[in-house]
């Protein structure tokens, strides 16, 4: 089993924001196209660590997590077991649970489309 | 060099003045050209000439007391004032705009600070962001007069805030000003477009060890850079549609954000600001009108569309509860409620949006209050104040 591992802070941004290219290069879909989806495509298993960023707006994390369903093609029940989002401090651990809620809810909008 | 003789000065002007009369006497002769006739020509100087005096011979005297929250309707009228006499600048043509310039009277026309005896954090980046915008559009000089006749309480805010730097005022005059005497401490201020998480950085750290505890700094810190990282996501994509007919033509893209501290009534305020379209207008305009209309039915007795109008502190309301944002994208929007959170992790504290004419103001455990001004700040604001 392949594993990858993606620090947030360190691989990609400390102050991520926005969502589009146009909002800035730390976008959400940026991380999403450049880090999430290539690794998701070579690799059994991707860990994505939340801590050490300046913090999240919703729009960052919406795209980011949520574009891999509503754009990127995935369902939630593929990438539910290989996709592991985890967040060390206690701060951050309230992201880790926003991100969950984020991938339901788009899988929700997708399946009643 | 030789004096010219009346004669000759007379023989050139109307030399001059025929000339004109020819060059405008042909191109109306020229079909499908647009010509110009002699008598548009005429009137057209006369406008010209109407407005250059709009400009000249003006002092502009600001409220004493330039608050938001105490004397809103003033410290606005102000704004549209700086607002409308730029507008006049920017229609004339490049060689009307050199010769205002030219003879521009600095020591009669000028906003007169020394009026000023107290000026609060918004208002001030609200002062800031207009003359920022006047420096980013115009080649109009824009000089701080009598700066030892300001109060020095407001004088050193606006110092602090970095105004003094766009009224070009040197490094060495701002040196000498007395930065301590101000009770409340204003940070400088910050500016760009698009979503920049770095420029929020250094108001951040600046406010963070004043919140308390690690433990409560840390999520702080969080809390506040979510708000202004959604904040600057909201303005690159709601504020400035490039397809709108602005009153006020502005600098696209461009927000404005500051912090204060205030130790004496132990708050900290954070303030960021836009000069786009406002919450009013971009929300109706969306595919976000069905959701926005249910809203205003429930929370209002409102049906939108029928002889009920929507005022601008309930449009605020709306955007303020909704779960998206006015694109209406799936998923899109979730960033104005979220605002409120950095209010409601603090045992008091309150969360201000004033966007066009409207006020929303949410204190944490109370019902958020509405209201409504007769004049319009012309952009968003967001403050959020927390007591620790």
């Amino acid at each position: 089993m392949t594993e990858k591992v993606i620090k947030i802070a360190a691989d990609f941004s400390r102050t991520p924001a926005g969502r589009f290219p146009e909002d800035g290069a730390y976008c959400g879909e940026n991380f999403r196209e450049e880090h999430l989806v290539p690794a998701l495509k070579i690799y059994d298993t991707v860990v994505v660590l939340l801590d050490g960023t300046r913090g999240y707006g919703s729009s960052f994390l919406d795209e980011a997590f949520a574009g891999l369903i509503r754009k990127s093609g995935f369902r939630k029940k593929d990438i539910e077991s290989r996709l592991k989002v985890k967040a060390e401090t206690l701060a951050f651990k309230r992201y880790r649970d926003i991100v969950e809620k984020y991938l339901s809810d788009a899988d929700s909008e997708i399946a009643d489309q | 060099m030789r004096k010219l003789c009346p004669r000759f000065k007379t023989w050139l002007i109307k030399r001059a003045n025929n000339e004109e009369r020819r060059r405008y006497s042909r191109v109306s002769k020229t079909s499908g050209r647009g010509g110009v006739s002699a008598e548009e020509w005429r009137r057209n100087t006369e406008i010209v000439q109407q407005r250059l005096t709009k400009l000249h011979g003006k002092k502009i005297m600001p409220p004493k007391n330039f608050c938001l929250d105490e004397n809103y309707e003033n410290v606005v009228s102000l704004i549209y004032q700086l607002k409308e006499s730029l507008n006049v600048f920017l229609e004339l043509s490049q060689k009307r705009r050199k010769q205002f310039v030219r003879q521009f009277k600095f020591h009669e026309n000028y906003v007169d600070f020394t009026n000023i005896e107290r000026i609060t954090p918004a208002a001030a980046l609200l002062f800031a962001a207009e003359f920022d915008r006047m420096r980013r559009l115009s080649s109009l000089p824009i000089y701080a007069v009598d700066l030892d006749g300001w109060n020095p309480n407001v004088r050193a805010i606006l110092a602090q805030l970095g105004f003094l730097r766009l009224l070009n005022v040197s490094e060495e005059k701002i040196d000498t000003v007395n930065f301590s005497h101000g009770a409340v401490n204003v940070l400088k201020f910050a500016t760009g477009r698009k979503a920049q998480g770095t420029a929020a950085e250094p108001i951040i750290d600046a406010l963070k060890p004043l919140f308390g505890t690690a433990e409560v700094v840390e999520t702080a810190g969080l809390l506040l850079y979510e708000g202004l990282s959604e904040a600057m996501t909201n303005v690159a994509h709601h504020a400035y549609p490039a397809k709108y007919n602005y009153e006020f033509p502005p600098a696209m893209g461009r927000w404005w954000l500051t912090g204060a501290h205030d130790p004496e009534n132990s708050t900290i305020s954070v303030i960021f600001l836009d000069q786009g379209i406002t919450i009013p207008v971009s929300l109706p305009r969306s595919n976000m009108k069905e959701l926005a209309r249910d809203y205003l039915q429930k929370a209002f007795n409102i049906i939108p569309g029928r002889s009920d109008r929507v005022d601008d502190a309930q449009q605020i309301a709306a955007a303020m509860h909704l779960n998206r944002s006015s694109t209406g994208a799936l998923g899109r929007g979730k960033g104005l409620p979220e605002m409120r959170e950095l209010i409601d992790f603090f045992p008091r504290g309150r969360l201000r949006i004033i966007s066009r004419r409207g006020e929303y103001v949410y204190e944490k455990g109370r019902d958020p209050e509405l209201k409504n001004y007769e004049g319009s700040i012309v952009g968003t604001l967001i403050e959020w104040e927390v007591s620790y």
